[in-house]
């Protein structure tokens, strides 16, 4: 029996090879779409006049005033990169001197377009906003603030929005943190709005306010709010009086103020048509130079990161008996429009990247930040042909989807919450794309060339959200707080148990950290498997969560004394002798159960 | 009543499809320059007449029509070719060897309205109906065409043994 669909897609795939060297270029389409209307031009010539007409014809085209219905032409400043009014010669400098100093920057040329001036609080803020490629950003500058916030939107985002405006940012920080005070010097929540949008509604904790609304875009920032402080909603109202909330997702207050997930069905296909195993990545094997050379700058930092990482591999035990050599190092950015790039390093105790302890690391880099690690090349694909992060930030609307894809992959797509989907363009088996924090839930599916699906991934949320119930968040309170000899202090918060989940948080001061979260409870897994060593200004401590059944655990320091310590509600918090301690000291602990019978013992290294 | 469309559903359909529709135009025009700028200027077409575009027929299947039409008028003279569809037209298949390139070759010799049918129906994914609204034929010649397709590709695995 065969497939007779699949081998004739097979014999057509062969005889349309896809031409080499053209990329999607809707700009070119919208140009020539205006300029057919004269005698035949040819392309390139002419293209900036082009450019200027085609935007007047489409702005002529958008029904200004209009019902707050949307269409596309309400949004035609922005698809076209050219909202508000052009930058100043000053301004555009200081962007492209910014840019140039990122390791993974925007295309130079960008035209910064500015849309909105305000003051607040004594400061003058500019939001400025530019269309890159697939990319439509909003900068926001504010005098005597060194830190710049920029936020992008992904255009597909705009061309299936059904409501009149976008948020893109909100209750982002910026300026200096007033400690004295408590909280940031400025919250700010930003967006894209159509050209029907007259005012933009902030409903937030402390009351309701206005954004200001100009070149396309909205602006609205608190001054000193309180900690916490959040916007809740947002809504636009049309020139008509018309008025349609906006689908945002708030920016999170510590670790229990997280939205429930969303509740939406998934979509895409259910089942992997063709398993796929020991995926790689050819070019690399072979050491072929792909993208570009990696700056010198970066490279450097990078070397520092291989070194910490070598260090700490020793440390463990592990890694090559010999040391790497870095064979290659390649910069890979699959949109040559966007901030984000990939450094790919080749490294092997030999010469060639066949051998078995050859590694293979990878670092994302968005505009001046890096962050990765390195594995063994056929490690990245164990789990199957795509590898996958999620990158983002509470204030942004949207989740950064990055990641690998081996040989076997020539198409991923992204399968969305409201049924839409995401083609997502694979280059260097690096491929990257943004979706909406609110088109969760998520299926990400990989295909190969015959178009069956080898890879699939589906996800409920970002991660920044929590199925808890409200109540189990607002029961939250303090049960025990213990100061060590030094000054060394541990609190333990938690609420109640709604809805099978408990809010807590162990938090360690001055300033030392804090672990927590809305968990399932009661605690299932190893009997003392969350329980962990942390130490602050020299005062060691015993925290973590506990099984329902266990009554109390008992410490044996290596002199042989011990102390036992009852339960708090499920949790163990317990101050350790620092005098039995020293600079690596093996612990053990025993759980009982409340009829003092053993559950479970294990050792812990506690370092001082 | 149909609905109409919008510059959004194009430039979607346009970023989502833009590979098959470049696949196909070369297919047409034999050179990739002349492909491009067939994808290209047909969708710059399409968006200028986008909003008065009214029928219950699929989108798609409409800038299909438009972009091959533009692959046509693009393609060098020497490669017009004859777009009638001969009687015997699936004869065409059993002329050639039954190899997978046989089976390659036959759809090389195929009229063009024909091979376009199967380059729609199996690197585009167009449905019957869509197929026939872009090139203009009725669906039972693309029915016909497609069915011929999978008897032509019957024959290629029977002959040669895999």
């Amino acid at each position: 029996m065969i497939d007779a669909d699949e081998r004739i897609r097979e014999e057509v795939e062969r005889l349309l090879p896809l031409p080499a060297g053209f990329a999607a270029d809707w700009h070119d389409v919208v140009v020539r779409a205006r300029a057919a209307r004269r005698p035949r031009v040819r392309r390139k010539v002419g293209l900036l006049t082009a450019t200027l007409a085609a935007t007047m014809a489409i702005l002529a085209a958008t029904p200004l005033g209009a019902a707050i219905a949307r269409t596309l032409g309400d949004f035609s400043a922005w698809m076209i990169g050219e909202p508000g009014t052009p930058a100043s010669p000053v301004e555009q400098r200081a962007f492209q001197e910014a840019n140039e100093r990122s390791w993974a920057g925007f295309p130079p040329g960008t035209k910064l377009r500015r849309l909105i001036e305000t003051t607040v609080g004594g400061t003058d803020f500019k939001l400025y906003g530019f269309r890159s490629g697939d990319s439509l950003c909003l900068r926001l500058v504010g005098s005597s603030i060194g830190r710049v916030a920029l936020h992008c939107a992904p255009a597909h985002d705009l061309q299936k929005a059904d409501t009149p405006a976008l948020v893109v940012a909100a209750d982002e920080p910026l300026g200096d943190a007033d400690l004295a005070g408590g909280s940031d010097a400025y919250m700010t929540t930003f967006g894209i709005v159509s050209d029907g949008v007259a005012t933009i509604k902030i409903h937030a904790d402390d009351g309701d306010h206005q954004a200001v609304v100009a070149g396309n875009a909205f602006l609205y920032i608190a001054d000193h709010p309180q900690l916490g402080t959040r916007v809740r909603a947002i809504d636009a109202i049309a020139v008509n009086g018309d008025r349609a909330a906006l689908g945002f997702e708030s920016s999170p207050y510590g670790m229990f103020d997280l939205a429930a997930p969303p509740t939406g069905s998934f979509h895409g296909p259910s089942k992997i048509e063709r398993t796929v195993s020991g995926g790689t990545i050819g070019w690399l094997e072979r050491l072929e130079p792909r993208g570009s050379d990696v700056p010198a700058e970066l490279l450097e930092r990078i070397d520092q990161m291989l070194t910490r990482q070598a260090d700490l591999e020793k440390f463990r035990g592990g890694g090559s008996p010999k040391p790497l050599h870095r064979l290659m190092a390649r910069a890979l950015h699959p949109d040559p429009s966007g901030p984000l790039g990939l450094v790919m390093i080749a490294a092997s105790p030999s010469d060639s990247m066949r051998d078995p302890n050859s590694q293979v690391c990878q670092y994302l880099i968005l505009g001046k930040t890096i962050g990765g690690g390195c594995n063994r090349l056929h490690d990245t694909f164990a789990r199957g042909p795509i590898s996958i992060s999620m990158g983002g930030s509470g204030p942004s609307q949207y989740t950064r989807i990055a990641g690998l894809a081996s040989d076997d992959v020539v198409k991923v797509k992204l399968y969305l919450g409201d049924g839409q989907t995401v083609d997502v363009h694979v280059q260097d088996n690096f491929y990257s794309a943004q979706v909406a924090r609110s088109d969760f839930p998520l299926r990400i599916a990989a295909y190969d060339a015959a178009g069956r699906v080898i890879a699939l991934e589906s996800f409920r949320s970002d991660g920044l959200t929590s199925p808890a119930p409200p109540q189990a968040r607002k029961s939250v309170r303090q049960l025990m707080k213990l100061i060590g000899p030094n000054g060394g202090t541990a609190v333990l918060e938690a609420g109640d148990v709604v809805g099978g989940y408990r809010c807590w948080r162990l938090s360690f001061g001055p300033n030392a950290g804090e672990l927590g979260g809305c968990t399932p409870w009661p605690v299932k897994g190893p009997t003392l498997g969350f329980i962990a060593a942390y130490t602050t200004q020299g005062d060691h401590y015993l925290a973590g969560t506990l099984p329902a059944d266990v009554g109390a655990v008992e410490i044996r320091y290596p002199d042989g004394t011990t102390e036992t310590d009852g339960t708090t509600d499920g949790f163990l918090v317990h101050l350790l002798a620092a005098g039995k301690l020293d600079d690596r000291t093996v612990i053990a602990l025993r759980a009982y159960d409340p009829s003092r019978n053993v559950l479970a013992q294990r050792g812990l290294q506690v370092t001082r | 009543m149909g609905r109409g469309a919008d510059h959004g559903e194009l430039e979607i359909l346009y970023r989502c499809r833009f590979d098959e529709f470049l696949r196909v135009a070369a297919a047409i025009t034999g050179d990739d320059a002349l492909a491009h700028d067939a994808v290209q200027d047909g969708f710059a077409r399409a968006l200028r007449s986008v909003r008065s575009f009214r029928s219950d027929a699929p989108l798609e299947a409409w800038v299909w029509r438009i972009v091959i039409n533009a692959a046509r008028d693009a393609r060098p003279p020497q490669h017009v070719e004859l777009v009638a569809d001969p009687p015997d037209w699936p004869q065409a298949a059993t002329s050639q060897n039954g190899s997978s390139g046989g089976f390659a070759g036959w759809i090389a010799a195929l009229p063009e309205r024909q091979r376009l049918a199967v380059f729609l129906r199996y690197a585009a994914d167009l449905d019957y109906r869509s197929i026939a609204l872009a090139l203009g034929v009725e669906v039972g010649t693309v029915s016909a065409t497609l069915h011929a397709a999978h008897e032509r590709l019957r024959r290629s695995i029977e002959e040669v043994p895999r």
